[in-house]
């Protein structure tokens, strides 16, 4: 199954070879929730290469390992004229402790997520203002058992986002630095894989930023934070951050590692690991 | 909740330091020595020479230049880069909404351009760091030459 995804997606990419005009970087990465942006958080920016007369798509897989969690996320998305992006993503999280622990061994918590994006003004490298975007991500779960359990009030969801991201061409140092600050307004218990609202409450306005700074043309470094709040009185949630480097050799592929720092999830504390993206697009 | 309201405080704080990161990167300080730094006359013209080399064959934007006299063009982007990273010139060509009006450029053909503009620093051995100090000092003339 997965060998014959990556022969689709070769034979693509030798067809498609031509992916958009703009810089090298700029088409971002995809997010755990398929927009593009950096690991954990959306910007305003619009999937792949494309400029005003072109269209990219994109496709990545993420994976990330923490002492008691393994979450994949598989997504593609498509950017129109650099003014439109939609995508959809598969998100799963494994319970590797709490499934036994409570009696399901297996257990895992999959949500589909999808998404749409419009840049409202701006544009990352060449204008003075920031490229400003607004967004919203529709999730669904598919498996509602356990969220329902633990006091999820809904196994579906709409996120919605402003997000405000610029590069700085040579700040600092010569370099250019990237900047997000993204505005969330979402309802979700642990981006949507523990359902929707609880007794706590249900949505809140978070903050997310994203910051870093490209070492030459291929190579980003660069940390997110994400805000979150507890709708659940089971298990509060943490404040989401990571680190991470990017690889970008070219238009058609890039590389990020993280390690990120989810904290305490559904009552287990303290869980960090790698996180491993890869991303495609022509 | 106490913890809560404390990690609130703590991301206002961030939000107030990134917004004014943001605003002080905005502040445009003239960069002066970049001639100097480039390595001078030399440098440009072979900037230059690597630039034409590259965008009158492209494929992608080639045909806007047609009827282009290249001595001509190759002394007016000299001129242009040297006097705006500070060198000792005087550009003396049309400005950039007269050079390119009537060509209908779009972003694309912009980006290629400054895809070939940044190969062509990199062909003639500039640094990472300057091709960004040359690109911040063009890059936002894209809207006075595309039409879009
Ligand atoms: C920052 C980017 C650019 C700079 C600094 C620049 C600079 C110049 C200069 C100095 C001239 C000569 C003006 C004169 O005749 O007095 C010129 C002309 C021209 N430029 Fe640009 N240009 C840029 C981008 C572009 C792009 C993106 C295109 C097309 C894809 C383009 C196409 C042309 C053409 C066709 C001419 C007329 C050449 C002729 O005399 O026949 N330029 N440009």
């Amino acid at each position: 199954m997965k060998k014959g995804l990556l022969t689709i997606f070769c034979f693509l990419w030798a067809v498609c070879a031509q992916a958009g005009s703009r810089q090298l970087g700029t088409g971002a990465v995809m997010q755990i929730e398929g927009s593009s942006g950096s690991g954990i958080v959306p910007w305003a920016t619009i999937a792949g290469y494309g400029e005003s007369d072109e269209t990219d798509f994109t496709g990545a897989y993420t994976f990330l390992d923490t002492d008691d969690y393994e979450f994949e996320a598989l997504g593609v998305a498509v950017g129109w004229h650099n003014r439109i992006e939609f995508s959809v993503a598969r998100q799963s999280l494994d319970l590797v402790t709490l499934g036994p622990a409570i009696g399901l061994p297996g257990a895992t918590l999959r949500q589909d997520v999808f998404g749409a994006k419009v840049r409202i003004a701006g544009n990352l490298v060449y204008t003075k203002m920031p490229q400003i975007a607004f967004g919203v991500q529709y999730k669904k779960n598919k498996d509602f058992t356990i969220p329902g359990i633990v006091g999820a009030r809904d196994d579906s969801g709409v996120d919605y986002y402003l997000s405000a991201s610029k590069l700085f061409l040579a700040k600092p140092f010569g370099f250019n630095g990237f900047a997000t600050v993204t505005l969330r307004s979402t309802e979700a218990n642990e981006t949507g894989l523990l359902g929707f609202g609880g007794d706590l409450g249900s949505r809140h306005l978070n903050v997310e930023t994203s910051l870093g700074l490209f070492l030459n043309s291929s190579w980003a470094v660069g940390f997110d934070f994400r805000q979150k709040h507890s709708n659940l009185s089971f298990a509060s949630e943490s404040h989401w951050r990571d680190v991470f480097i990017a690889w970008i050799p070219n238009r058609h592929l890039s590389v990020v590692a993280a390690y990120a720092d989810i904290g305490d999830v559904a009552t287990l504390q303290d869980q960090q690991g790698f996180y491993l993206s890869l991303n495609g697009s022509f | 909740m106490t913890t809560l309201n404390y990690q609130w405080i703590k991301n206002k704080w961030m939000v107030a330091f990134l917004a004014c990161s943001l605003l002080a990167f905005q502040v445009q300080a003239e960069d002066k020595q970049l001639y100097n730094d480039l390595g001078g006359a030399d440098t440009i013209d072979a900037i230059t020479t690597e630039l034409l080399d590259r965008i009158l064959v492209n494929e992608k934007i080639a045909f806007l230049f047609e009827e282009t006299n290249r001595q001509d063009l190759h002394d007016k982007i000299v001129n242009q880069i040297c006097m705006e990273t500070g060198g000792p010139c005087e550009y003396e060509g049309l400005d950039m909404i007269e050079a390119h009006s009537g060509m209908d450029i779009k972003y694309s053909e912009f980006d290629v351009f400054v895809s070939d503009f940044i190969a062509a620093m990199e062909a003639a051995g500039v640094s990472y760091r300057l091709q960004n100090r040359v690109l911040a000092i063009f890059a936002p003339m894209r809207e006075d030459i595309t039409y879009e």
